[in-house]
């Protein structure tokens, strides 16, 4: 699709000006809309993946569609060219760190955690929110494996490969290949409830 | 649940390529809590530029195959540093990143859904609303909140749960408090103050069942505080979506009173569960 006749292949910053235009009264065209749309369809899976890091899974589209509503909303005084990927990460991250502030003020929010609280230094607003259950799930699994098991998943997460595992726990490659696969498949069942 | 950290390829040649696809798909978070549970939470070390050396523009450019053994070995024993790089190049790489891999569908679905909601907040009145989204205007950000959609949730349950606390006074708390709601002030502040005062509803647990209907009753008298309230500080669009969230409470709360007032034995928490679809935020 030509956004404009002559136009194979827009950039962004080209879609970002079409985008912003609106008329004397705030309202935008279909071709605004489609240039934004555009825009979307280059950056939205990369900007999902990014927000997959950041929010729980629960609130991640919500976050989402924020982060291009206010985008849009910003495009006609807030962008003057130049990288509109950078300008629209620059949005997102506000987003989250407000996402932060607020979720960690509500007293009922279910993983509320002191340790978790925003870094007012802004360093690592999301550092404690990682995943949390799901390490503290695979912990209690990982204490259930012998030393040597454990020993072995940890050496492969070093990214070891079994010919450097085995001399160093005193094992064959081979034995130390078995040794990893049962540990894993146990890894496998105990998480998520099982092994309990 | 899956566990993301047993497809560590046994190839070390397939490492960087196996990274990759998590640094742009949907589970770099899953993955980086994994290794932190099997390896600890590493004290502090070199940063991510450091890491990456003389490679950190190739990285941008032309992804991890470049990189030494050693750097890669790197970010896998200090895995919070796969979450800088998945900023990095998600935010500033070069177009490689986007050839990396296909999106599983997960993700694929996900990135439609969104502009589906994108489209059909933007789309202008009367225009058709485009499938599989919303329609109607935008809501705000904080309306999704699971807090607030899911205070009549939260409401069911406390049908079921008993604690020893003292009864909370019935009036001039939460939304019936005079100041709960006041003429002036910016939206989000509106809301927000609106959120604290449903918060005070929360912190009382009612000590049986009679307390649990007069704290109900409470909450709905606070529905229907709202439900009269002019909300000056809101838009109209913001208006109109609260005074549905609180109708749509209203509702539910009428129907937990009765089954708090009635002399059969409530329901226990699984059996509001099962009996109740799975809150999440408002769509919109």
């Amino acid at each position: 699709m030509d956004i404009e006749a002559g136009v194979p292949d827009p950039s962004d910053e080209h879609l970002a000006e079409i985008a912003a235009r609106r008329d004397t009264g705030g309202t935008a065209s279909r071709e605004s809309l489609e240039a934004f749309l555009r825009l979307y369809d280059r950056h939205a899976r990369r900007l999902a993946a990014f927000l997959s890091s950041q929010v729980p899974e629960a609130d991640r589209e919500d976050v989402h569609q924020e982060a291009w509503l206010s985008a849009w909303n910003g495009l006609p005084d807030g962008f003057h060219g130049g990288n509109f990927r950078a300008w629209l990460y620059t949005i997102t991250r506000n987003l989250v760190t407000d996402w932060v502030r607020r979720r960690h003020r509500r007293p009922w929010s279910s993983d509320a955690d002191p340790d978790a609280r925003p870094d007012p230094r802004g360093s690592d607003p999301v550092a404690g929110m990682i995943e949390r259950e799901r390490k503290m799930d695979l912990e209690r699994c990982l204490k259930k494996l012998d030393a040597a098991s454990l020993s072995v998943i940890r050496a492969r997460t070093e990214g070891l490969v079994f010919r450097e595992i085995g001399p160093r726990l005193g094992l064959s490659p081979r034995q130390a290949n078995t040794l990893y696969h049962r540990a894993v498949n146990f890894l496998k069942g105990c998480v998520g409830g099982g092994g309990r | 649940m899956k566990l993301h950290v047993a497809g560590l390829p046994e190839d070390p040649a397939a490492l960087p390529g196996w990274l990759e696809g998590h640094l742009v798909g949907l589970d770099l978070a899953a993955l980086v809590a994994e290794l932190e549970a099997i390896r600890g939470t590493p004290a502090d070390g070199p940063a991510l530029r450091e890491v990456l050396g003389s490679q950190f523009d190739a990285v941008l450019t032309a992804g991890l195959d470049g990189l030494p053994a050693e750097a890669l070995r790197r970010l896998l024993v200090r895995p919070r540093l796969l979450l800088d790089l998945q900023e990095l190049v998600l935010g500033s790489g070069s177009d490689y990143w986007d050839r990396v891999a296909r999106p599983a569908a997960e993700h694929a679905a996900e990135v439609d859904r969104v502009r589906a909601r994108l489209e059909a907040s933007l789309m202008p009145e009367g225009r058709a609303t485009a499938p599989g989204g919303p329609a109607g205007p935008r809501r705000p950000a904080w309306g999704r909140r699971p807090w607030l959609v899911g205070l009549a949730a939260a409401a069911a349950l406390l049908l079921a749960f008993l604690a020893s606390q003292p009864r909370q006074s019935a009036r001039g708390w939460g939304w019936d408090r005079p100041d709960a709601l006041p003429r002036s002030g910016p939206p989000d502040a509106y809301l927000n103050g609106l959120a604290d005062a449903a918060g005070e509803w929360f912190n009382k647990v009612p000590e049986d069942r009679s307390a649990l209907a007069d704290r109900i009753l409470d909450l709905r008298r606070g529905c229907s505080v709202l439900l009269r309230a002019e909300h000056r500080p809101l838009s109209g669009p913001d208006r109109a979506w609260l005074l549905g969230r609180c109708r749509a409470w209203a509702s539910e709360l009428d129907g937990l009173l009765a089954e708090a007032e009635a002399q059969d034995e409530p329901r226990g928490p699984s059996e509001l569960r099962r009996g109740r679809p799975p809150r999440r935020a408002d769509p919109g």
